[in-house]
């Protein structure tokens, strides 16, 4: 069982295949890339306490080495301690595309590129940026925004006072959900069969579905105003709109508190279809 | 991270992938995005004038299989390839030293995220903002009833008008159809009038 425990900047290439990648980290900024070359771990920035790398049966798993606390009540000053000294740590990760990543970040930014297997991603305070990662995705932030660029798959962010923006998607199910931030979500759906939920309390959420989809469609805000682009859609009482776009096989639920709601019609690049 | 395709290099790179198996435009594209981890994905606008070059040069070939053209190297192409094969190794090095650095590679994925998220962003806000000025329910305000029936008189009129919409979008319709569809819509309107005395 490799074990590397980190306190200086160090950069490990590893011989051994990693299926599964676990991350847990109180603070700094978390890098996971999809690759087809081997193994890669890079330790920037290191912090007062060591980073402890180990692979096990294709198990990689990145974490702090854990802290011997002070005892009983005086855990939690040792706690506060540790939170004033720097515990910030710069750690990015190459693994193959399909590795089942499971990053737990405390503070600091997050990127994840090119990974096709499961991923969760949990973050207290800070960004999250996915950008062409497919499969399974799961993201939670409680302060700051959570952006995608061009995922597919099963996509489910949710955020408490940031915003969420997905771009450039082809997800088949996404679920977002946000308390005060906005919901902006463009999507390049193969146009049926898709399971599209968008919630939010005080946000605003704004989504476009190609102009050839086949969704069952409904639209609320209860303090806000519903605007659609597809004439298909009917009011269907104070600021809701539903409806059927093409055959209706998919499903696209959004709904606002006090924001609007705003659903927008995109054309549909033939050439791509070619 | 596309200047590593300066000068024709794209084209090759286009060759090198279609030597490893039959490939259609869009996995091309996926692949040129895998390599780059994401950071290079060229659009189909500057992936498919070039495979349209290599094939009117004679060095792929297509086929067409489930609605989408799957292109193929011909020995042409592979001789070229061949000929090409120290260019090639030189290429494969510098994208491979373009992706060596994590870090900085990370930072060029995140600013490159944020910027298309911004851009995205802004798009449909003013998208938002405009079909929000223009887009009233067909009689100007909320409707005034609740009941199923009002529900279904809405959908009916919805589905009307979007298909009235297309009617008047449909190419090679004769002014004599659109007199007709002009006349259903004048007997409809002239019936509803009777209902509303």
């Amino acid at each position: 069982m490799p074990s590397w425990t980190v306190t200086e900047p160090q950069k490990l290439v590893l011989d051994e295949p990693v299926t599964r990648l676990e991350v847990v980290l109180f603070g700094g900024r978390l890098n996971v890339v999809g690759t087809d070359g081997p193994p890669r771990v890079e330790v920037g920035t290191a912090s007062e306490l060591p980073v402890v790398v180990t692979l096990t049966d294709g198990r990689l798993e990145i974490r702090h080495e854990s802290p011997k606390t002070w005892p009983g009540p005086l855990k939690p000053l040792w706690w506060w301690l540790l939170g004033i000294r720097k515990v910030a740590v710069q750690v990015s990760v190459a693994v193959p595309y399909d590795t089942a990543a499971h990053l737990t970040l405390t503070s600091g930014p997050v990127v994840v590129s090119s990974t096709r297997g499961e991923l969760t991603v949990d973050c207290t305070s800070g960004r999250v940026a996915l950008l062409g990662v497919a499969g399974r995705i799961r993201a939670k932030v409680v302060s700051g925004p959570i952006e995608a660029l061009g995922c597919a798959g099963e996509l489910s962010l949710e955020t408490v006072s940031g915003e969420i923006t997905i771009a450039d998607a082809a997800v088949h199910r996404l679920a977002a959900k946000t308390v005060s931030g906005a919901l902006t979500a463009d999507l390049d759906n193969p146009p049926h069969d898709s399971d599209l939920r968008l919630d939010t309390i005080s946000g605003e959420i704004t989504v476009r579905v190609r102009e050839d989809s086949d969704l069952e469609v409904r639209l609320a805000a209860i303090g806000g105003r519903v605007s659609c682009d597809f004439p298909e859609l009917y009011r269907s009482g104070h600021s809701a709109l539903s409806g059927r776009l093409g055959k209706g096989t998919g499903r696209l639920v959004a709904n606002a508190v006090s924001g609007h709601v705003a659903l927008l019609r995109r054309p549909v690049d033939e050439e791509f279809e070619s | 991270m596309s200047a590593v395709f300066s000068h024709g290099r794209l084209r090759l790179y286009l060759l090198k992938l279609l030597a490893e198996g039959p490939k259609h435009g869009y996995e091309l594209i996926r692949l040129l995005e895998n390599r780059f981890l994401g950071l290079y994905a060229p659009s189909a606008g500057t992936i498919y004038p070039r495979l349209a070059r290599l094939e009117a040069e004679g060095l792929v070939s297509h086929a067409a299989a489930g609605g989408r053209k799957v292109y193929e190297i011909t020995d042409g192409g592979r001789a070229e390839l061949a000929h090409r094969a120290g260019e090639l190794a030189e290429l494969e090095r510098e994208i491979h030293a373009s992706v060596a650095d994590l870090t900085s590679l990370a930072t060029e994925i995140e600013q490159q995220v944020s910027g298309s998220v911004r851009d995205i962003k802004r798009e449909l806000r003013e998208a938002a903002r405009q079909s929000r000025g223009g887009s009233r329910p067909p009689w100007g305000g909320r409707a005034r009833w609740t009941s199923p029936a009002a529900d279904e008189l809405e959908r009916a009129f919805g589905e009307l008008s979007a298909e009235v919409a297309r009617i008047a979008r449909r190419p090679g319709l004769g002014e004599g159809d659109l007199r007709a569809a002009l006349g259903v819509l004048h007997r409809a309107a002239e019936e509803l009038r009777r209902l509303g005395r």
